[in-house]
This record gives C-alpha cells, sequence and structure tokens, in this order.
C-alpha cells in the first residue's frame, strides 16, 4: 500500500468503531478493518442500553464516563442513531430486592448520579404493565438507549472524512505494527487495534474472552406498554454468575413501539442458531414481571455473542514487551455502553489524550487468575 | 397445547399441496394438512367452486387426509430423527413433529417501489381481486392495471367483470419479447386456449406492450397515472404486478439450501455494483439449524435475482425428510405446482418409482415457466422507477436513496432499518433483491409474527406457572 496509517484498527463493532473514532480525532490516518458489515457483529445483536453500572469500582467507572461522553455525543449523532433518555427501572421484586435497591441508590448518589427509589405504588404508577404486587425499584434517571449500528456508521464517516479508510476484509494475524490479510497481504501501520469481539482470541490467543450467546426478541408495535428500559434485580446475579445458562427479565422500549425483550446468557453454545427453548424461558421470565406481555405479537428473534472475560472487566490496551496488537474487547454485555470509555482509554495510552479513567483496572497485562496470561 | 407425531406434514394447501396430500394418501401414508386460510385452495383456488379447483378440493377431502385450515407455521427445525413445525392457529399453538415435511407454501405478489406507490388505492393485483372477492365494489371506477404478466390478464378480465372501468392493462414486456413465449406455448394448446378466452373477455380493453406505469400521483389518494410516454390517465385505482415470488422463509428457517447469486456470500466489498442483475448464479451453501451443506446442483439460469428452493429429481431439498413442491421452488403456475406436489406426495411416501415416473412432465412444465419468466423479465427501467425520496420499506419509512448508498441487504437493513419491521422484509425484501440484485437470506423464527404465548409454549417453557 503507498498511503501509510497511523493505526489500523480491526473489528467494526461499536467498539473499533469507537476506537477508530477517537483515534481520527486525535489527529490520526486510521484503516478500520472488518470482516462483517459495519455494526456487524454482537453490536448488531444488542440491545443498545447505556446504562451506568455499580458491580465493581473499576466497571462504574468506565460505565459512568461512557455515559457521560454519550450525553455529549447526542447532538452530533444522526436522528437515525435513535438516542432516547428513557432511563432505567431496576425492578425489585420483594423486600430484599428492594434494600439492594436502595444500597445501590446509595452508591449512586455518592458518586453524584441521579437515581430515585420507587415504592411499590410509584412503580405501579411509572410501568402500569408490571404485575401488581411488586415491592419497587430504583430509577437511574440518565441512563439511555441509541441504535449502535447508525452510530458506527456514524463513526467510521468520520474516520474517512479526515484521511482515514474503512476496509471489509478478514485479518488473519497481527502484531503491534502490522496486518497480514486471509489473503496475505501485509499491511503496516503505526500500531494495531484489535476489536474484534468474541473472535478477539482467533488473532491473540491468549486472551481469556468466551462467547456468551444471548437471544433476544423484538415485537410488533405496542407504543406505551413500556415506558423505561425494564431490567430485574436478580439480574446482576444472573449476569456476573458464571452458570452455564441464565435468563433475566429485560425489556426495553423502542421509539417506533416496538420492543425488545431479552435475555438470556450461556456458555458453551457456538452455533449462532434461534434456539426455541432459550426464546420460551426469556417469555417465560418476562411475564413473571408483566403477565400481559404473553399476548404481544413478536415478529422475530436472533442472538448474538457477548466477550466474558474471567473477572467481568473488559481489557484495554497492550502488554509490554510482546508483539501483538494492543487490545480493546471483552465487554461482555456493557461493550455498546463501555465503548466510548473505552475509546477514550485507549486514546490517551496511545497518543498521549487526557482521560480521568485509570487504565490499571483494565489492563491486559492485569492478573485474571490463571486464565489467559501465559 | 397440543403436540403430536405425523407421519406426513404437508404446509400449505393451494394446488401444490392438495396434490402432494392426495398422492402419500393414494399410496397409504398418513398426511396432516396445514393451511393458513380458512379453506384449502391456495392463491388461485381460493373460493372458487367448479372445475379444476372443485376436483381438486374434494379430492383431497376424500383422500382421508386431516386438513387443518386456519393453521400457520411460523417455525420448522430438524430435531431428534424428526421435523419439528411449530404452529399457531385461533384454537391456540400446537406442535407437530413429522417424519417428512412437504412445503408447499407457494408465492406472494412482488411490489416494487415507484414513485406514489403508496398512495391509497394503488393495489397489487392479486390484492385488488381479493378485496373485490371480499365485496369491494368496483363497478365503475377506472382502473389502470400494471406492471408484467399473464396475471395482469388475470385480474383486468375478473375486474372487467365486476363493471370496473379498466381504462388499460400496461405490460412492460416488448411484444417481441413474447414470440419466443408464444412458441413455447404452442406446445401447450390448453395454455394457449386459456389466454385466448381471457383476452376474449377484455377485447374492449386497451392493452399495450412495452408500457408501464412511471408514477401515481395525487394528494390524499392516487388520481392519475404517468405512463412511461407521458400520458396521463385519470383513475380511481391502479392495480400493479410485478410478478411473484416463492415463499422459501419456512423453507431457509429449516436450513434448506437456496440457489442464490454468488455476489452476496462473498461479503460485499467496495462499492461495486458492476456484476448486479446480470444474471450470474452460483449455489449458496444452504447452511441452517443442521449444519445442511447444499448438496443438489440445479439450472438457475433464469431470474438472475429471486431464491429459490433447490431440490433433486424427487422434490427433496438438502434437509433430510424435508420436500418441497410449487411456487418456492420458481414461479411455475397451477400445473407445475401439481406435478410437483404430486411428486412430493409420492416421495414422501416413499414411493419414488411413482415420482419418477412424473419427471418428463414436470420438465416441460418447468420450461414453459421458464419461458414464461424470460418473457416476462422485468426490464431495467422498471426495476429503476424509485427516486432517491421513493419510500422501499413502508415499516420503517426507508427511501431509496438510504438503501441504495449500502453495500448488501444486511447492510442496508443494519443501518437502515430497512426490512425491520413487522412485515420482517416480506414485501420490501424482494424488491431490493430485484432492484439492487442482493440476496435476502436472513430468515430467522418466527417465520410470520406469533404470540409471546404461542412462541413460549412451542419452544418448551422453563419456568413460571
Ligand atoms: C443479546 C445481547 C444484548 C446486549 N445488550 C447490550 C446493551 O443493552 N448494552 C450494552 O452496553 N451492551 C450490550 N451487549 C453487549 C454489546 O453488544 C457488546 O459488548 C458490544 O457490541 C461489543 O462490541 P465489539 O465492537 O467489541 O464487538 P462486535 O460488535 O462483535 O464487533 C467485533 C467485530 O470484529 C470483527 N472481527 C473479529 N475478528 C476479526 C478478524 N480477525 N478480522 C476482521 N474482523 C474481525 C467481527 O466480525 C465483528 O464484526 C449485548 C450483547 C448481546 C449479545
Ligand atoms: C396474489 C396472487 C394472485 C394470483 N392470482 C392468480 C390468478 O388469478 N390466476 C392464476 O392462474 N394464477 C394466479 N396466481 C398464481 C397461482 O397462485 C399459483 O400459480 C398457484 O396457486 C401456485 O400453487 P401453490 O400450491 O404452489 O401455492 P399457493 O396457491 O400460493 O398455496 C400456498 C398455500 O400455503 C399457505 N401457506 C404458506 N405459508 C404457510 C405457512 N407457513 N403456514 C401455513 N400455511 C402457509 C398459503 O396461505 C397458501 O394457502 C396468483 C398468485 C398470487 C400470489
Amino acid at each position: 500500500m503507498s498511503t501509510k496509517f497511523d493505526a489500523i484498527v480491526i473489528g467494526l463493532g461499536i467498539v473499533g468503531c469507537s476506537c477508530a473514532w477517537a483515534l481520527s480525532r486525535r489527529g490520526l490516518r486510521v484503516l478500520a478493518v472488518g470482516d462483517a458489515p459495519i455494526g456487524g457483529g454482537a453490536t448488531a445483536a444488542g440491545m443498545g442500553h447505556v446504562a451506568i453500572m455499580d458491580d465493581s469500582e473499576a466497571q462504574f467507572r468506565l460505565t459512568a464516563r461512557s455515559a457521560e461522553l454519550w450525553m455529549a455525543l447526542r447532538d452530533e449523532l444522526p436522528p437515525e442513531a435513535a438516542v432516547d433518555y428513557c432511563g432505567t427501572l431496576w425492578i425489585a421484586a420483594d423486600e430484599e430486592e428492594l434494600n439492594a435497591a436502595r444500597s445501590k441508590h446509595a452508591f449512586y448518589q455518592s458518586r453524584g448520579v441521579r437515581t430515585e427509589v420507587l415504592d411499590e405504588k410509584s412503580i405501579a404508577d411509572a410501568e402500569p404493565n408490571l404485575r401488581s404486587g411488586l415491592a419497587g425499584g430504583l430509577r437511574i434517571v440518565d441512563d439511555s438507549i441509541v441504535y449502535p449500528p447508525v452510530v458506527c456508521e456514524w463513526m467510521l464517516a468520520e474516520v474517512t472524512r479526515r484521511g482515514g479508510a474503512v476496509r471489509f476484509a478478514h485479518v488473519a494475524n497481527a502484531t503491534r505494527t502490522r496486518m497480514t490479510l486471509a489473503g496475505g497481504e501485509t499491511i503496516d501501520a503505526g500500531v494495531v487495534v484489535l476489536a474484534g469481539g468474541d473472535a478477539s482470541a482467533k488473532v491473540c490467543p491468549w486472551l481469556p474472552v468466551r462467547p456468551r450467546k444471548g437471544h433476544l426478541v423484538i415485537t410488533d408495535r405496542y407504543p406505551g406498554f413500556c415506558r423505561h428500559e425494564l431490567v430485574e434485580l436478580g439480574y446482576l446475579k444472573n449476569a456476573h454468575s458464571h452458570a452455564t445458562e441464565s435468563v433475566a427479565f429485560n425489556l426495553q422500549p423502542r421509539p417506533t413501539g416496538q420492543m425488545l425483550l431479552g435475555s438470556s446468557r450461556q456458555y458453551g453454545v457456538e452455533h449462532a442458531e434461534v434456539e426455541a427453548r432459550m426464546v420460551a424461558w426469556v417469555i417465560e421470565r418476562a411475564k413473571m414481571y408483566m403477565p400481559l406481555i404473553g399476548s404481544l405479537r413478536v415478529v422475530r428473534a436472533w442472538t448474538g455473542f457477548r466477550a466474558a472475560t474471567p473477572d467481568s472487566l473488559p481489557i484495554i490496551g497492550g502488554r509490554d514487551g510482546v508483539d501483538e496488537p494492543v487490545v480493546a474487547t471483552g465487554h461482555e454485555g456493557l461493550g455498546l455502553t463501555a465503548s466510548l470509555g473505552t475509546a477514550e482509554l485507549i486514546s490517551a495510552i496511545l497518543t498521549g489524550a487526557p482521560t480521568t479513567l485509570d487504565a490499571g483496572a483494565y489492563a491486559a497485562s492485569r492478573d485474571f487468575g490463571g486464565h489467559g496470561g501465559h | 397445547m397440543r403436540a403430536e407425531r405425523v407421519g406426513i406434514a404437508v404446509v400449505g394447501g393451494g394446488p401444490a399441496g392438495i396434490a402432494a396430500a392426495v398422492a402419500a394418501r393414494a399410496c397409504g401414508a398418513p398426511v396432516v394438512l396445514l393451511d393458513d386460510n380458512p379453506d384449502v385452495g391456495g392463491q388461485i383456488w381460493r373460493r372458487v367452486q367448479g372445475g379444476p379447483a372443485g376436483v381438486w378440493r374434494e379430492r383431497v377431502k376424500q383422500s382421508g387426509a386431516e386438513i387443518r385450515s386456519g393453521v400457520t407455521v411460523f417455525d420448522a427445525e430438524r430435531t431428534g430423527g424428526c421435523v419439528r413445525l411449530r404452529c399457531d392457529s385461533a384454537a391456540g399453538p400446537s406442535v407437530v413433529d413429522a417424519e417428512r415435511v412437504v412445503l408447499a407454501t407457494g408465492a406472494r405478489e412482488l411490489f416494487l417501489p415507484f414513485p406514489g406507490w403508496t398512495l391509497p388505492g394503488v393495489f397489487g393485483v392479486g390484492g385488488l381481486q381479493a378485496l373485490a372477492k371480499n365485496g369491494l365494489d368496483v363497478r365503475g371506477k377506472r382502473i389502470v392495471v400494471g406492471g408484467t404478466g399473464p396475471l395482469l390478464l388475470a385480474v383486468a378480465a375478473f375486474l372487467n367483470e365486476r363493471e370496473a372501468k379498466v381504462e388499460l392493462i400496461a405490460e412492460q414486456a416488448e411484444r417481441s419479447g413474447l414470440l419466443g413465449f408464444a412458441g413455447a406455448v404452442l406446445g401447450q394448446p390448453g395454455k394457449l386456449w386459456q389466454g385466448a378466452k381471457l383476452r376474449a373477455s377484455i377485447i374492449d380493453v386497451e392493452y399495450r406492450f412495452g408500457a408501464w406505469i412511471t408514477e401515481a400521483r395525487g394528494e390524499d389518494r392516487v388520481r392519475q397515472v404517468v405512463m412511461n410516454d407521458g400520458r396521463v390517465i385519470d383513475v380511481d385505482a391502479v392495480a400493479c404486478g410485478f410478478g411473484l415470488v416463492g415463499n422459501t422463509q419456512l423453507a431457509q428457517v429449516v436450513g434448506a439450501g437456496i440457489g442464490h447469486e454468488k455476489r452476496d456470500s462473498e461479503v460485499a466489498t467496495q462499492r461495486d455494483r458492476a456484476g448486479a442483475g446480470t444474471g450470474h448464479l452460483a449455489l449458496g451453501t444452504g447452511e441452517g439449524r443442521t449444519g445442511a451443506q447444499m448438496v443438489q446442483t440445479a439450472d438457475l439460469k433464469t431470474g438472475p435475482w429471486q431464491g429459490r428452493v433447490v431440490v433433486d429429481d424427487l422434490m427433496r431439498t438438502s434437509v433430510g425428510g424435508v420436500l418441497c413442491a410449487g411456487e418456492p421452488l420458481g414461479i411455475g403456475g397451477v400445473e407445475t405446482s401439481l406435478v410437483e406436489g404430486t411428486m412430493a406426495g409420492y416421495s414422501a411416501a416413499g414411493r419414488e418409482e411413482l415420482a419418477r415416473g412424473l419427471i418428463p412432465r414436470r420438465r416441460r412444465e418447468r420450461a414453459f415457466a421458464a419461458a414464461m419468466e424470460r418473457a416476462f423479465a422485468l426490464r431495467e427501467e422498471v426495476l429503476r422507477l424509485a427516486r432517491p425520496e421513493t419510500i422501499v420499506c413502508r415499516c420503517e419509512d426507508v427511501a431509496m436513496a438510504r438503501i441504495a448508498s449500502c453495500d448488501h441487504w444486511r447492510g442496508a437493513k443494519l443501518l437502515t432499518r430497512c426490512g425491520m419491521g413487522p412485515c420482517q422484509g416480506r414485501v420490501c425484501g424482494a424488491a431490493v433483491e430485484a432492484m439492487m440484485g442482493w440476496a435476502v437470506r436472513d430468515v430467522r423464527p418466527p417465520v410470520f409474527p406469533v404470540s409471546m404465548n404461542a412462541l413460549s409454549a412451542t419452544g418448551g417453557a422453563m419456568e413460571g406457572a
């Protein structure tokens, strides 16, 4: 190739696109490469919920900073990105879960995130289609939803406008400064960033990321049926338990009046086919919270793969002294949310751009407790 | 919920499905016929009493096949030695596990976008026919019938009978192109007669070749159409028919191999549409739930864009136990559907020699269908009628310009949400396939919208009461 790029980013999902975009904003000429359409991969399959999470301090920092960046971007994004600040409503089924909601509230409050505890009556008012008798819930005011593929397209258009390029090809292997395409062609650049989602370990075999399959269904249009992104509080337990299979109620109102219903988590399944059994499970779980949902019509079901890590935190950065790409992956169920913070961190690591994030918590060189790192 | 095991399940109660059920029963095999309409007959014999319609309906009713009308099959999966069909109906969801399945799911109309096509009063030919049969009063209404194919004549004749004022039948094909077709018809006296009869019943209607509607105009509803020669005609309604597309969704979901264009399989690179619409066809790898690979090859040189289910001489698809007949194999018309249905019925019942005996007849019918397809192939100008601002996907309000800026169907879906609405691309998918030359192959269950309860009940519930 005659033109030399400052950086190559592998993967055109939301994480790769964000990294390419952030680097190009810092003046780098970026080549973004992927073997699936723009915004394909997990990004196309995901729900698009931008959620500030509190499982760990590191997770909170990354998601909260990312939410800030999403907020700052909202007016720049095209209308098709369908940004909607609908907020999240965590549902507490019983007193124990309501207590959990209260401690979360305290956690968020002390860190400046706007939240509100709802009792039995106010959650019923907020979401009339929830079953009666729920203990209450927690509302995260500034959580939002977005349609990620359009954001990816927009970001890559910016990258191209700043002298970068987009290329559709499979990357066979890569070092810190060179990638080799499936056809044998090699391209050099100042640095190579790998954002290949759950397939990242194919390029960097040491990466401790495991595909974790999820099912979603989308309904016909029922405007007003639900108003917030709804999540059961058992979700955290499920999402982070490493059980082979789990399901948690998660419902999202789309601006079209359609709703996305999820979600399941499965390890050890490699095929992407929709499993009727899992779909049934997701639906039955939802009916425990919203009995009327059973009569709504589903127009389609699909699946996607999250990139899970042993400690439930993403892997962002490079390992010193190893000739391999800098990585940005392992976001499990939060990659859409965390993409912007991840890109900021990558940009800080590679260009010295400012960030409030501490790279150490997500470092590739951290101890994964016997997984990877060898 | 009803769950059962059956010998042969036939999906679709049109000519192909009826013939399959009758043939399989004649061999003594147990048959369940599932169809989503109130009565068997399919697109053409719906509500038709006498003639072949009456004869075949009577045959299937006497055959001993168990006919279940009003049942929609929304998912099919190869599992545990059988094919599982997931169904829904007014009576509730059900599961049918069949040793063999004959997919006879017929066809739907192709809608091609052109300026004004979304105005009230613009119908598909089949749609308008169905509405009129259901009581819509067309008496005295000025109607232009436009598009392509023999269906235009059939519908114009029907509308004429109902005392509509058919102003013009605009056939986009050139008369010269139809000469070859006439040659094919000569070997088929029955068909010629049928055509002549139709022609006679609309003798006073202007019938034009090389003519097509370029625009429908009106504020609240269609008032005028503009023809390709600039002529403007005042109308009360428009009936468009751009041909039919086979319903291959269920076959795709079960993993049956589909013949399609090669271009799309190499995940589109650069914005290179050079080869689009040149009719270069290759067979895809029909990977489905079973991971089944395409095993058969077929001559798919006609119809550059339309994907079709690939079968062998015994109507078997690439998925074990799944057979297919009629329109999903390529638009062929009633006679083709009857022959193929019969072959599929024999084949499913294990009487392969009987099926083989019909191979020459099938070949003749398919040759005729192929000639017809060539004769009425959509011309480039008609495929390019949509303007940048013309809506292509009505569910999601996606205009042509947005779609044209994409490289392939999956990209267009992701970036424009085209085909992501309630119809899941049943309408716009076929149009985009025709206009852009992209293969549209991403069907996922359910193939028809279905209630959460039905999905859950047929999927095997894990939680709840
Ligand atoms: C069901 C489900 C629901 C979800 N809901 C949410 C949510 O509500 N909120 C949220 O924040 N997150 C959610 N997620 C998670 C989120 O979707 C992912 O974390 C995120 O999309 C990951 O983005 P990515 O760019 O890392 O990976 P991907 O989107 O998977 O993109 C990686 C891309 O890299 C390409 N690639 C890989 N290897 C190569 C190679 N060698 N050569 C070329 N290209 C390569 C792949 O083809 C792929 O397109 C959900 C995930 C699932 C499955
Ligand atoms: C709108 C329209 C109008 C037509 N009008 C004429 C005409 O006037 N004259 C003429 O000669 N030809 C006409 N045709 C063509 C004619 O229908 C076909 O040549 C012939 O009927 C094909 O027979 P078939 O059995 O293959 O399919 P079809 O007759 O289409 O039968 C398929 C049947 O399967 C059912 N089905 C499909 N999927 C499922 C499912 N998943 N679950 C349950 N049931 C299912 C359908 O509802 C239908 O009843 C028309 C076609 C269409 C689409």
